[in-house]
């Protein structure tokens, strides 16, 4: 018989914690009670729902606590790499550095929703002239202006061209406050032409050849300023190796999306998978740990799913997510209403793809930057989505759109479209801010018409493809 | 255009655009009518998330019964993703030209050039012909005598000095230029898409003869600011020299709703510019009259 799994509210954490820690759990040094980040300002973790094992505290803790280890890293003597927007590929490369520890100012577009906007970081980048009309990534802005959410990095730098213009513009007004940023370009990447050499990318889509070596030209220069910050000159070894310890990362990622994506019930909550996933674009700035991490949550979920045990009803509708939510909330959202997450892209999917290794590694870095899903056409993106949705055997799928995201106008219209074409199935778009409590009303019926109509198209056998 | 170069095109057939990153005798030059579109249509006519200009453009461009091609760059977000609803929506072939933010480097000076030829290319497959060396550079000295027009004509405005600034304007937008004479303000200097601060650079006659699309590349890609390049310093260079040169009392800068480039520069361009700017959005009703009277009144 299946074992059912319950979530628990913030407020049955300190009871749990005591019981885990009583029952001889080995904590790292981050390691302690959720109740602590509540005291230090993230109160929306008092409106969540979490998985209560000691590897989902592990998980927690570990991202909660990243800016204590980038300040530590940096008192250590290290130099903090702040890369911008390729989300997870420069940091593959500073990671190979031993002297480097990066992460992604961009993170701070989540602060807002867990401090419930305590921070005033949208209040800042208000007053700077950034206001609602850009996507909530214009924390970052506020997060540079108050310099009080990370410390300020050694070396920032930031890929433009064929991305969001809000989050270009951003980048360009951080640059104005007096943070100097090391450009690179990543073009749009388009179809191989007539005789043009084709080259295949991490996740199946293709590209010129031209296109790839001028990537790696951009990647060069790249290389050439972490060299110069880190006082390390990177070899191709260290390259490979790094590249070799990345994938080491995406490969366990991949699995627990995998055990978690095609089991019976579902043995990972989608909040925790989403944290999961994150954890791969820079590591939450320590590598070794985001792969120990990883690796305690598959082996839980593992054991969960070979004994049966998982959360929500059996019937839970399999939903793919399309692009990450704002608020965190919304995830505990979509399952109260009767669905589970089988299937994801949340935007960089080139970072849980396996990175090439039988090629020279600034070529596969160059693969893997031309990889991102935000780079190339919506049709790509929406082939892939509809490839892994088939392949986890989703069926509905939610957009999210990001409020003000300059990509999003389009791109869900023709996402959906091609999901309905090519899946039959249900598409739904939401928009979400970062606190939502007061379109929840909204938001559950849009969630609950999707969750309805994939069961109806269950129940009728008409959906598939 | 003249008559010269206007015999040298294959047909009528118009190949669309709207960014002025796209040099205009590279088409002429293979035998194509370059249309560089001003979008039409009723400002009220929007689609949800959609930037109205970009949304405009796209019905102009494909509305357009002879067009032959349509041409849409990397420069906007919006319209890179809008060049998909065209593929979607519309029988007109396409080309998407990567046109760079980064410009510091060679390697992006290449991409640019690789990126012309790659659209000759394109414009073959829709019935241009390659030009030889000399007829380009020939189609290259005519349209920038054209130009030479243009810029001659911004000088003798009257009325109280503004400058423009910002983005590209549909037909609707040019409204701004009757609510300007009736309010007794003159435009001194027009850097809007459509005005003087995205003319191409003057060429240089010995390029023109040794290399002439490298030529192209350095006047278009070399020297057009653009609040999308990075970093966008070239921006304020321009208009540090242009508004000197002016004589503006002020400057207007004129954005769509969804342009984030510009939208995030106002600040910065308040805090910089030793005049005061006000910041209008265009399609906002009797709001943009209001605030372009109120404007010149306050510096008149």
């Amino acid at each position: 018989m299946n074992q059912h799994l319950e979530q628990i509210p913030f407020e049955r954490w300190d009871e749990r914690y005591r019981t885990l820690a009583g029952g001889g759990m080995v904590e790292p040094a981050y390691g302690g009670p959720m109740r602590r980040h509540v005291d230090n300002g993230d109160t929306r973790l008092t409106s969540l729902k979490f998985d209560a094992s000691a590897s989902s505290l592990r998980l927690w803790n570990f991202l909660l606590t990243e800016e204590e280890r980038l300040r530590a890293a940096r008192e250590s003597g290290r130099k903090i790499v702040g890369t911008m927007k390729d989300l997870g590929t420069v940091p593959v490369m500073a990671y190979s550095s031993p002297r480097l520890t990066a992460f992604y100012p961009d993170g701070a577009w989540w602060i807002p929703c867990v401090m419930e906007l305590d921070a005033g970081l949208l209040e800042i980048a208000d007053s700077l002239g950034v206001d609602e009309s850009f996507c909530p990534v214009r924390a970052m802005l506020g997060a540079f202006a108050t310099e009080a959410h990370f410390p300020i990095p050694d070396l920032l730098i930031c890929s433009v061209g064929a991305v969001c213009d809000d989050f270009s513009a951003i980048a360009q007004r951080v640059n104005g406050l007096g943070h100097p940023v090391v450009w690179w370009e990543i073009p749009h990447r388009r179809a191989p032409g007539q005789g043009e050499e084709i080259v295949r990318l991490p996740g199946g889509m293709t590209a010129p050849r031209s296109q790839v070596g001028f990537v790696e030209l951009e990647l060069q220069r790249v290389r050439e300023a972490l060299d110069e910050v880190g006082g390390h000159r990177l070899s191709d070894s260290d390259l490979v190796d790094g590249i070799g310890v990345a994938n080491e990362v995406r490969k366990e990622l991949r699995e627990l999306r995998h055990l978690t994506f095609t089991a019976d019930v579902c043995p990972l909550p989608s909040l925790e998978l989403l944290i999961a996933e994150m954890l791969a674009i820079h590591f939450c700035s320590d590598r070794e740990e985001t792969l120990a991490v990883l690796r305690d949550l598959v082996e839980e979920v593992r054991g969960r799913v070979e004994s049966g045990a998982g959360f929500f009803r059996a019937d839970a509708v399999r939903v793919f997510w399309v692009n990450p939510v704002a608020d965190l909330r919304v995830m505990n959202l979509l399952e109260e209403r009767g669905g589970r997450i089988c299937g994801t892209e949340y935007l960089f999917s080139h970072a849980i793809d396996e990175i090439p290794m039988d090629i020279p590694p600034m070529e596969a870095l160059a693969r893997v930057a031309l990889a991102d899903p935000m780079v190339g056409s919506i049709a790509d993106r929406a082939e892939r989505i509809c490839r892994d949705a088939r392949e986890f055997g989703s069926e509905a799928v939610l957009v999210s759109r990001i409020p003000g995201a300059s990509h999003c106008a389009v791109e869900g219209h023709l996402v959906g479209n091609t999901v309905r074409k090519q899946l039959g199935i249900p598409v739904v778009e939401i928009e979400v801010p970062p606190v939502s409590d007061p379109m929840r009303p909204t938001l559950s019926t849009r969630l609950d018409a999707l969750i309805e109509t994939a069961r109806a198209t269950r129940a009728t056998g008409n959906g598939g493809d | 255009m003249s008559e010269v170069s206007r015999s040298l095109f294959l047909s009528l057939s118009d190949v669309n655009y709207t960014c002025p990153f796209v040099p205009a005798e590279w088409i002429a030059a293979h035998g194509l009518k370059p249309n560089r579109i001003r979008p039409s249509g009723d400002s009220s006519d929007v689609r949800a998330g959609l930037c109205p200009y970009v949304h405009r453009f796209l019905q102009t461009a494909c509305g357009t019964g002879d067009a032959c091609a349509v041409v849409v760059t990397t420069v906007c977000d919006q319209m890179r993703r809008g060049a998909e609803l065209i593929r979607c929506e519309c029988d007109t072939p396409l080309f998407l030209m990567n046109v760079l933010a980064t410009w510091q480097n060679a390697n992006a000076w290449g991409l640019y050039r690789s990126e012309l030829v790659r659209f000759g290319r394109f414009l073959e497959g829709v019935g241009g012909v390659r030009p030889s060396k000399e007829d380009l550079a020939e189609c290259m000295v005519e349209y920038e005598a054209g130009r030479e027009v243009t810029r001659a004509a911004r000088l003798d405005a009257k009325g109280v000095p503004v400058a423009l600034l910002g983005g590209p304007m549909t037909d609707a937008d040019m409204e701004v230029f009757r609510i300007l004479e009736k309010c007794g303000g003159g435009v001194v200097l027009d850097g809007t898409e459509d005005g003087e601060r995205t003319l191409p650079a003057r060429f240089n006659r010995r390029g023109l003869r040794d290399d002439p699309v490298q030529e192209l590349v350095d006047a278009y890609f070399g020297s057009i600011p653009d609040p999308f390049r990075r970093p966008n310093s070239m921006l304020y260079m321009w208009l540090k020299e242009s508004l000197a040169r002016s004589g503006a009392r002020g400057v207007i800068l004129l954005r769509h709703v969804w342009c984030d480039n510009w939208h995030a520069e106002v600040d910065r361009l308040r805090d910089w510019l030793e005049i005061p700017l006000v910041d209008v959005v265009l399609g906002a009703g009797s709001a943009v009259q209001h605030r372009i009277e109120a404007f010149v009144e306050a510096i008149g």
